[in-house]
């Protein structure tokens, strides 16, 4: 065995007799203790780049702690900005050795080239922002409309980071009633992109009215995960718009540009969601006061217009009393003007009335005294003349009313007979023998008894 | 009878159309006195939609965390 192992490490030095620089990604870096050797794969990852998904090809790398002194001091010369993060690319160089203990073949890593993973993040970004473009993914959420009042949030963080705490913290003294459906997602690492997605679409799929994507600050590779294809589609299919807080200090992610909105820290990113909703409560106080103050205005200027009524009303009103007044100072002069003409009229006509009435009475009784004094005269005049006319027929009547006197023809000898009950007898017809008679003569009477009635022959 | 729930939006926008009515002069005081009481209570209501509620957190991380382990677990 140790032959073998020395025979495959010999072929090893012939094949790369010097260090070589290899292209690949980070996986499964194990830390180690501090200061101590660090081991991690260096990949060719599946064709779509998702680390989650089977490699290509791997190669495990050594990093001692000599070496991991240099590499450390590279990175933080190139700006601290990039680190060795699983799913971090990288550029390494190192020796290809085989370890005989572990029975394979190593990278023993001895340097690295920042410039590359810079660059290479670099250029995925615009490859990505490109595709994304095309498909017109990338103005997708910005053309959402945001919710006037979100208060039903998304927040898709690492749970229990100083990303979330910071959040929370800011909603929670805002005093608005903020409901939170928090998806605690990994940040960092090969399953971050794949855990942030899926993060994100379980938030939305709770109704929420806005999702908060949010990550402290860190380095470059840190947030690479943010540059990730898997990343850039979950926020830009998403309906609901998603504000991105993810902890750059420079560069903007894809997450950021296809957010709807970016903020450059997670506290900041919570603060505008507060500030929008302050923004329509004072809108609607404002709006509220405005109503207000209308009211007031409208209630002083009907008021002013009521006033303004009364007083016109009290000018006319009096205004019209004096007219009314003057009028009927008018009226009465000239009705005592004409009361006194008219009475004056009436007076004289009364007068003449008067003086008609007795000149007419007068004359009438002249009328009559004349027609009296006239039929007196004729009165005397004929008197005398019918006196003795009427003389005359008075002697003319009392010598026809002698002549039928019937004491003259009972001087002359007749007689009246009449029965016992005063009748004339005229016939013999009623009487009956025994019937007693009363006969007048001129000097008395004669009572006699009838013997015997005989019918004129 | 209840009324369906009016959003905050709408709400604002009824309150925000009355204070347009009210800038005109044509409003009569008995519709005046209406219209202040229905904007006292949409700005009741606005105020209960923002801070009637209270601060609540919601965890999704659970089944969250299955369906990441599920779907991680298939390549290996």
């Amino acid at each position: 065995m140790p032959e073998l192992g020395e025979a495959v490490a010999a072929s090893l030095r012939v094949a790369f007799p010097d260090e070589v620089w290899v292209r690949g990604v980070i996986r499964n870096l194990n830390p180690g203790r501090r200061g101590g050797t660090v081991w991690f794969d260096l990949v060719e990852p599946a064709q779509d780049g998702d680390l989650s998904r089977p490699v290509q090809a791997s190669v495990p790398v050594v990093l001692f702690d000599m070496a991991r002194r240099r590499v450390n001091a590279r990175l933080t010369d190139a700006g601290g900005s990039v680190r060795m993060t699983d799913g971090t690319e990288v550029r390494l160089r190192g020796r290809i050795t085989y370890w005989d203990r572990g029975g394979r073949l190593q990278i023993q890593m001895s340097d690295i080239d920042p410039s590359f993973t810079l660059g290479r993040l670099a250029a995925d970004r615009e490859r990505l922002l490109r595709a994304l473009a095309a498909e017109g993914l990338l103005d997708r959420q910005a053309g959402l409309r945001r919710p006037e009042v979100p208060l039903r949030l998304g927040l898709v963080t690492s749970a229990g980071s100083a990303a979330e705490h910071d959040v929370l913290d800011e909603l929670r003294r805002s005093g608005l009633g903020f409901a939170v459906v928090k998806a605690d997602v990994r940040v960092q690492g090969t399953r971050a992109a794949r855990s942030v997605a899926w993060g994100l679409r379980a938030v939305a799929a709770r109704g929420v009215d806005l999702v908060l994507l949010v990550r402290g600050g860190g380095a470059t590779t840190d947030l690479a995960v943010f540059d990730s294809e898997a990343i850039a589609r979950a926020v830009a299919g998403l309906d609901v718009p998603v504000l991105t807080g993810i902890g750059h200090d420079i560069d903007r992610s894809v997450a950021d540009d296809v957010a709807h909105a970016a903020y450059k820290t997670p506290t900041a990113c919570a603060q505008a969601v507060v500030a929008d909703v302050r923004a329509v409560e004072q809108r609607t106080v404002e709006a509220w006061l405005g109503v207000a103050a209308a009211a007031r205005r409208h209630g002083r200027r009907q008021a002013e217009r009521l006033r303004a009524c009364g007083r016109s009303v009290a000018v006319a009103t009096r205004q019209g009393l004096a007219a009314a007044d003057r009028d009927l100072a008018a009226r009465g002069d000239r009705l005592g003007r004409s009361a006194s003409g008219a009475l004056a009229r009436s007076t004289a006509l009364l007068d003449r009335a008067t003086g008609h009435v007795e000149s007419g009475g007068r004359a009438h009784l002249r009328t009559h005294e004349a027609a009296m004094a006239a039929a007196t005269a004729r009165l005397v005049q004929r008197a005398p003349r019918v006196a003795a006319a009427a003389g005359r027929r008075l002697d003319a009547v009392e010598t026809q009313v002698r002549a039928y006197d019937p004491s003259r023809t009972l001087a002359r000898g007749w007689s009246i007979t009449r029965d016992a009950r005063g009748r004339v007898v005229r016939s013999p017809v009623a009487l009956r023998p025994g019937d007693t008679l009363v006969t007048t003569v001129a000097e008395g009477e004669v009572r006699s008894t009838v013997d015997t009635v005989e019918d004129e022959p | 009878m209840t009324e369906p729930e009016l959003g905050y939006a709408e709400a604002l926008a009824e309150l925000e159309g009355i204070l347009d009515e009210l800038d005109g002069d044509e409003v009569d005081v008995d519709v005046l006195g209406a219209r202040v009481r229905r904007a006292s209570e949409l700005l009741r209501l606005c105020r209960e939609r923002i801070a009637g509620a209270r601060f609540e957190v919601e965890q999704v991380v659970a089944e969250l965390e299955a369906e990441v382990e599920a779907a991680s677990g298939e390549d290996e």
